[in-house]
């Protein structure tokens, strides 16, 4: 921009209270008590945003492209990752072939962890300050937005992502993934028009839908009312296939909307860790002590001990 | 030391010039070979640029591998003339005269060679441009904030600053040169030698020069690859995100760069018969000082693992734990013995004086730096905070090829200066000879007078 | 359906083109390739612009219709979201009362279905035994040669079906004369059914999660593969608001509903009608349990020896005890029976030992409600099941058919080799296939129909299961046909074209639309409020159907249902499962939420979809637990061969410890030799080897009675980032190595914590 238009909007950058004029901050909670594990928010997340599929030979190689990914993790041997138990678990447990087995003939009783995990859309992400080309900013209203026609595919957001979310166009996949060939008609007629499919080298991740965003501010304005966007009015598409509407999504502005009264109730609150909670109640962040303020909310699984 | 003082300054020249004479055919056959290996990693960049970074077998976690290591490597090995030339220009260390040309050239071939890597690693190379910081109608900037920035910066600072250091250095050189030529030599060397008639005004404009390039070059040498440490320092990647990576990343570059100095030494004293510049003694020099640097790095090196054990960070001790033991050991732990162990041979005299043992040490050390830059990307990529995405990931033919490439590159840049320029700098091993003459006559003189005095007293009968 | 109707006049006028002499941006560029298609008194030049609309296209703006799933029997219901007339996203239909809105992975895939590349386009016929290509014509004549015409020797077999297709078929065979009619459906579980139908007179009751306090499962994966993934999810949801229910799973190797369990019980494979006798007799030692069954049967219950079922089943004393006091604590509870329990030669009786829970509990009428009765039986979904496989195939064999046709389902695909349904189906003097897609039968056919998908053809469909009796869902084209015209073409008109010729009454209906809209008009009368006109000159049966179909889906009126009476038998459990020292270990079969019984296997999406267990991806596996494949010397990756008496598979192992150590789990779903690029010759179908087994009491296929052994016959090769050897799997690491990206809080603090 000039400078002089630098100049005018300096006084902006540097206000400790930059989101405060914005009316939205978009964030998510997903309530792990719901969650099934089932895979139709991954599978919706293929649909709503050209992902594509690459067969099984890249698969192996490590470049699926799923945005949104359901991570399935056993109980430690000892309990370990459950630390909220006070009973150690009845028999420890074996897994496949990463864990060291026993002779103990040992089940995973109280079945799988299921976690979604998708774009934090970190409010200090470390994917940010480390492009060297700014294709990745924060927008005003939350959201980390990755440009993918700035982006040179350096992939040094990658690395800097902790919770490794963001997926790398390592081939031209719609020229050669689909189990080996390019995109085969009329598949093509599937892809939706409201945003780009990406070439190789071109680094790609969970937008919160922001096509779905824009359609649904735009919506806003034609009814008149261009600074609210009523919860509920457009949901991301994993939100909205969730069978157990483990997912919630919205604005933590509004104080009306579902995603705000569940940060509260949960006492997770932007700008403040999750070390300082005192009670009980199940909200968390993932890797919130790296500080690096995650607008997803997860809450812990519940099992029932006594049974 | 005391043979340097008889040596006439015709016969320098002629040692040197003769260098630079038409070359035996185990010369052609090496660039030979050198072109070879970077048509061949020309090949492969270009199928990696049509297909996609994915045939160089990087992928999610292992965004980063051997380009961004060979970076590092090649930046590192490019310190160490800069060392040679500049610092020790400043301190005034004059057993550096017959060796500092060759090492400064090699600084910048590394450059030049390093300058590559950061080109083929990206995804869209075409657009590489957009990291410079020009105006455009879009009013976009590149991110200031981005530490592969200001590598851009830095590596393009230091490439010129040594290449003008290099070029400043050897005009009086290059008047030589000129004045022994024939033929497209000496219309090359006339050019290049800016009319250099070595009057006494034009020795005072250049010292000046050249040692207020000195003093320029010397932070640089520092700040160049702090900041390429700070790619991985400025990063949350457990085992990246360490404070000491900068001066830890110095001192590696300076280790290896010496090490590289002691080899190339070798190599050239060999055969360009340079004995009676490149002593023995300036190798022990050289070699007492490589020894140095590698303490550092090892006080270094081992106060990161000790500042990652006590930190009690789980993340990083996974990484730093599944170093020694996890699939990457073998990298580690050759890193260990190369360059860890093997330095300590450098402590014994007869060693440091075996110019064999010295050559296949600085070998072994240079292998044992390359690991190092290797085991800092990869391990820390396949342990990193999240599990689910741990991988481990070996580089496939593509990226082990252009790695040879740039050895190819490197060597051939090397083989073709030495043949168009003298790899020793005439002028300053004269007035190291000079200095060396000045000193024995003076000692000779007070030797003289000293027996002068004996004798007038001997004579004289006095008591 | 649109906001703004436009028609092209007003749009063409908005634009400024048409009406005379109106001057043309574009007149005078001479070298333009855009043809105008509106002609102009000037010039007379054909301009198009860049998107050219249809009437009722708007570039840029979304549209929506309503219409139904077809992935599976579920029948959810879902908006279709229309971008320049076509489909681009599938949603769930919030009015629903089935899926509440939401889809599952199949759902969502349903548009690789619809635009998959391998969809048939062109009728095939086999001429000099090689299938060929040929016109709708020839098609057409020949399928009304073949089909229009009386025959007591024709043969249907059909996929689960329900709705006005399955009227017109049972029309249509009634004006053949033929009583040939067969459904066959994998998944849904006909041993289960019979039982419920014995019991509580329906086949499927309903069933009240929400108020349930305890769901004890006995294999009836009910949150992917039982019935219905989207709804039953959707109830779970609920039923672990605060206060939380309880959810125990008992099963030989974890499903989705065992991986979100609060208990776990591995159970030795085919032994849970053992567990739910022992459970059984624990109940009935309490006189308030005991006083709701016969005394007889009561005394029969009281028989059962404890210790027997613990050695058995391998379910400890202790943990009986648990349940048993888990259960008599928290009442009205829910007790399931799934297919995994029901599938050995004693599946019946296991099946009743797990409902007669319910009794005993207090359950029925609480949790296990009664269905009003249907108002039109014809609709009601036939689920079918593995005996009218067999007596389909039995009669080819004894060549009592001459002519077979197959509709929505695979039958040289499921059915285990030991059928020889190859051989039997080559006995067909004709076969006719109508299918989307070019799966095993369809290419062992003499006839092949390319079909519309569910998207693109006309419909009703009743769910597997309902919660609500009376409900209809409705299924209308979103868009036109992918292929254009001449390619594919709607069951319900081919099969139309074929009845007309049978009985011309038929001819008052132009096509299979008609059909629909005219059977949903005259069910207007028994419809819950059913759609009035709303603007003005609509006529009652305009805003009738634009009304229903904005909906999509009926309710129809219904009587209040008569309370449950349940029909008590005794269980009669053979002395005690026999191990086999040949056969050492017990094949489970089990179905994906994805793939599901194979139907699925030509979608990318879902080959691409880690299966939600063993996080393997377009690949078959065997499972195996640690133990069993440390004494086989196995490790994930490894090639096994699996044989059973049957026949033998080679498959790769995977080390897997939600699984009995006495079963090897092969998953359903892959091992198509034909179907398409996506699915052929990718991994093994384990039903292939499934020995000849039948539920004593149904006939119905005992899929979960094979024995088999397992030999390593290859290493695995080289792990290669994610793939151990040529299995590929999603994760790194199982572990979350110390990090908390999932922990588990404690039920109770959860209620004290959180309200509903």
């Amino acid at each position: 921009m000039g400078l002089k238009r630098m100049l005018e909007n300096w006084s902006d950058f540097r206000k400790d209270d930059y989101y405060d004029n914005e009316p939205y901050m978009w964030g998510m909670a997903i309530d792990l008590n719901k969650c099934i594990g089932c895979g139709a928010c991954a599978t919706a997340c293929y649909a709503e945003n050209n992902l594509p599929v690459v067969g099984k030979e890249h698969y192996s190689r490590g470049y699926a492209m799923h945005w949104m990914r359901i991570e399935r993790y056993w109980d430690e041997p000892d309990g370990h990752a459950d630390i909220d138990i006070p009973e150690k678990p009845d028999t420890p447990m074996d897994g496949h072939a990463g864990i060291p087995q026993t002779d103990v003939v040992s089940f995973p009783e109280r079945g799988a962890h299921y976690i979604p995990m998708l774009c934090q859309q970190c409010n200090h992400a470390p994917c940010e300050p480390v492009c060297p080309v700014a294709a990745t900013y924060h927008t005003p209203d939350g959201l980390n937005a990755q440009v993918y026609n700035r982006c040179i595919g350096s992939r040094y957001c990658g690395n800097n992502c902790p919770y490794k979310v963001r997926y790398f166009n390592f081939f031209d996949f719609w020229e050669e993934g689909w189990h080996g060939e390019s995109l085969p008609h009329p598949l093509e007629l599937q892809l939706n028009p409201d945003l780009s499919v990406r070439s190789k080298g071109v680094m790609e991740k969970c937008t919160f839908c922001v096509q779905r965003q824009r359609a649904a501010k735009d919506a806003a304005e034609d009814a008149g009312h261009p600074n609210y966007v009523e919860d509920g009015s457009f949901m991301t598409a994993c939100q909205q296939t969730c069978p157990t509407q483990a997912i919630v999504f919205g604005n933590m502005k509004d104080p009306k909307a579902r995603v705000s009264k569940l940060w509260a109730s949960h006492q997770v609150e932007l700008g403040r860790t999750e070390q300082d909670k005192v009670s009980d109640v199940r909200g968390y962040r993932v890797f919130g002590e790296l500080n690096v303020e995650p607008c997803i909310m997860y809450m812990d699984r519940v099992r029932n001990i006594e049974v | 030391m005391d043979s340097m003082k008889d040596i006439e300054w015709a016969r320098i020249n002629k040692d040197v010039l003769g260098s630079l004479e038409t070359p035996r055919i185990t010369f052609w056959i090496v660039l030979a070979v050198c072109s070879v290996l970077v048509l061949c990693g020309v090949a492969a960049e270009v199928y990696q640029y049509n297909n996609g970074l994915g045939v160089a077998l990087m992928d999610r976690p292992h965004f980063w591998q051997l380009y961004i290591s060979n970076f590092i490597f090649w930046i590192g090995m490019s310190h160490s003339g800069t060392l040679l030339s500049a610092v020790l220009l400043l301190t005034k260390a004059d057993w550096r005269k017959p060796i500092y040309r060759f090492a400064e050239a090699m600084t910048l071939f590394s450059i030049l060679t390093a300058a590559f890597f950061p080109v083929i690693h990206l995804g869209r190379v075409w657009n590489l441009y957009w990291v410079l910081p020009y105006p455009d109608e879009r009013t976009i900037w590149p991110n200031f904030r981005s530490p592969l920035l200001w590598d851009a910066s830095a590596i393009f600072t230091y490439a010129t600053s040594s290449a003008l250091f290099l070029y400043i250095g050897m005009i009086p050189d290059l008047a030589i040169c000129r004045d022994n030529a024939r033929g497209w030599r000496k219309a090359l060397y006339g050019v290049m030698s800016l009319g250099w008639m070595g009057r006494a005004r034009e020795w005072i404009a250049f010292r000046k020069t050249y040692v207020l390039m000195g003093c320029f070059l010397v932070p640089l040498a520092v700040s160049v690859h702090s900041i390429v440490a700070s790619d991985f320092a400025m990063s949350i990647v457990p085992d990246w995100h360490i404070t000491s990576f900068p001066p830890y990343f110095v001192a590696g570059a300076l280790y290896s760069g010496c090490a590289a100095i002691i080899t190339l030494f070798v190599m050239l004293r060999y055969i360009f018969k340079f004995e009676a510049y490149m002593t023995i003694d300036i190798l022990e020099k050289v070699a007492k000082l490589t020894f140095a640097i590698a303490m550092v790095w090892n006080y270094l090196n081992l106060s990161e693992y000790a500042a990652i054990w006590y930190s009690n960070d789980m993340y990083e001790h996974e990484v730093l734990i599944q170093k020694f033991i996890g699939p990457y050991w073998p990298v580690v732990w050759g890193m260990i013995l190369c360059s860890t162990v093997a330095p300590f041979a450098m402590a014994f005299k007869k060693f440091r004086q075996n110019l064999w043992a010295m050559f296949f040490l600085s070998l072994v050390i240079q292998l044992g730096m390359w690991l190092e830059r290797f085991q800092i990307v990869s391990p820390s990529l396949a342990s990193n905070h999240e599990p689910w995405t741990w991988a481990v990931v070996w580089p496939g033919l593509v990226q082990l090829t252009i790695t040879a490439a740039s050895f190819g590159w490197f060597t051939m840049l090397f083989l073709i200066f030495c043949k168009v320029f003298p790899s020793v700098s005439m002028y300053e091993v004269k007035e190291l000879v000079f200095h060396h003459r000045r000193v024995s006559a003076r000692s000779e003189l007070e030797d003289l007078g000293k027996e002068k005095d004996a004798t007038i007293r001997a004579q004289e009968g006095m008591a | 359906m649109s906001r703004n109707s436009w028609s092209r006049r007003t749009f063409l006028k908005a634009m400024g083109l048409g009406g005379a002499g109106s001057a043309l941006l574009l007149s005078g560029c001479g070298d333009t390739d855009i043809i105008n298609e509106v002609d102009l008194e000037v010039r007379k030049e054909k301009v198009e612009p860049n998107v050219d609309p249809q009437d009722f296209v708007q570039p840029g703006v979304d549209l929506y219709y309503a219409s139904t799933c077809r992935m599976c029997p579920a029948g959810c219901n879902l908006h279709a979201r229309i971008r320049e007339a076509r489909v681009l996203k599938l949603e769930g239909n919030p009015g629903s009362p089935v899926n509440h809105g939401r889809l599952c992975p199949m759902g969502q895939a349903g548009l690789h279905a619809h635009y998959n590349p391998d969809r048939l386009t062109k009728p095939m016929m086999r001429k000099g035994g090689k299938l060929v290509e040929v016109s709708w014509d020839e098609a057409m004549d020949t399928l009304k040669e073949k089909l229009a015409k009386k025959n007591g020797k024709l043969a249907w077999l059909n996929g689960a079906v329900s709705g006005h297709q399955s009227a017109l078929i049972k029309a249509y065979l009634d004006e053949a004369g033929s009583k040939n009619f067969f459904v066959f459906d994998t998944l849904p579980p006909a041993v289960g059914h019979a039982a419920n139908e014995a019991m509580f007179g329906n086949a499927m009751p309903r069933m009240d999660f929400k108020k349930a306090k305890v769901i004890l499962s006995f294999g009836a994966d009910f949150l992917a593969t039982w019935m219905s993934p989207v709804h039953f999810p959707t109830q779970y949801a609920e039923f672990r608001q605060p206060p939380r229910g309880t959810l125990v799973m008992v099963e030989s190797k974890m499903t989705i509903t065992g991986a979100n369990a609060d208990r776990w019980v591995p159970i030795r494979p085919g032994t849970e009608g053992y567990l739910a006798m022992g459970l059984a007799s624990l109940l009935v030692q309490d006189a308030t349990y005991a006083k709701r069954l016969p005394a007889e049967l009561v005394a029969e219950i009281k028989k059962v020896d404890h210790d027997a079922v613990s050695k058995i089943t391998g379910v400890s004393a202790e943990r009986m005890h648990n349940l048993h006091n888990l259960l008599t604590a928290n009442t009205p509870s829910l007790v399931l029976s799934g297919s995994s329990a029901e599938g050995v030669e004693y599946g019946s009786e296991t099946a009743r030992a797990v409902l007669l829970l319910n009794v005993i509990l207090g359950n029925v009428g609480e949790t296990i409600l009664p269905r009003s009765e249907a108002p039109f039986p014809d609709l009601m979904p036939k689920m079918g099941g593995w005996s009218e496989m067999r007596a389909f195939l039995d009669g080819l064999n004894s060549g009592k058919f001459d002519t077979a046709v197959v509709f929505g389902t695979n039958p040289l695909y499921q059915a285990p080799d030991f059928m020889h349904a190859d051989k039997a189906y080559a006995k067909a003097g004709y076969r006719i296939v109508f299918s989307m897609f070019p799966d095993e039968t369809a290419m062992a056919s003499d006839l092949v129909l390319p079909l519309h998908s569910y998207l693109e053809e006309w419909n009703t469909a009743l769910p597997a299961y309902s919660p609500e009796d009376g409900f209809v869902g409705l299924q209308q084209p979103v868009m036109n046909p992918v292929f254009g015209d001449g390619t594919t073409r709607s069951f319900g008109d081919l099969l139309l074209t074929v009845v007309k010729e049978l009985n011309p009454k038929y001819k008052s209906w132009k096509d299979y639309e008609a059909y629909v809209r005219d059977a949903l008009w005259a069910m207007k009368p028994v419809l819950v409020n059913p759609p009035k006109p709303t603007v003005g000159g609509q006529t009652e049966r305009e805003a009738f159907h634009q009304g229903i179909l904005s909906d999509g889906y009926v309710h129809l009126k219904v009587k209040a249902p008569a309370p449950i009476k349940p029909k008590l038998e005794a269980v009669n459990l053979p002395e005690a499962p026999k191990g086999n020292a040949q056969y050492p270990f017990r094949l489970l079969p089990t179905a994906r939420l994805g793939l599901w019984d194979g139907r699925h296997a030509n979608l990318p999406w879902l080959q691409e979809l880690p299966d939600q267990l063993a996080e393997v991806v377009w690949d078959s596996w065997a499972e195996l637990h640690p133990s069993t494949a440390k004494k086989l010397g196995v490790v994930t990756g490894d090639v096994l061969r699996v044989t059973s008496s049957s026949g033998s598979v080679e498959v790769k192992a995977f080390v897997f410890p939600g699984i009995h150590p006495d079963c090897v789990a092969i998953p359903l779903g892959q091992g198509h030799t034909e179907y398409g690029r996506y699915a052929k010759d990718i991994g093994v179908n384990p039903y292939r080897i499934l020995d000849p087994k039948f539920d004593a009491k149904t006939g119905e296929l005992a899929t979960f009675a094979t024995d088999v052994q397992v030999a390593k016959v290859a290493d695995r090769g080289p792990i290669v980032t994610l793939a151990h050897g040529d299995l590929v799997l999603e994760n790194g690491s199982d572990s979350q190595a110390g990090r908390h990206f999932v922990k588990t809080v404690t039920a109770k603090q959860f209620n004290r914590t959180e309200e509903a």
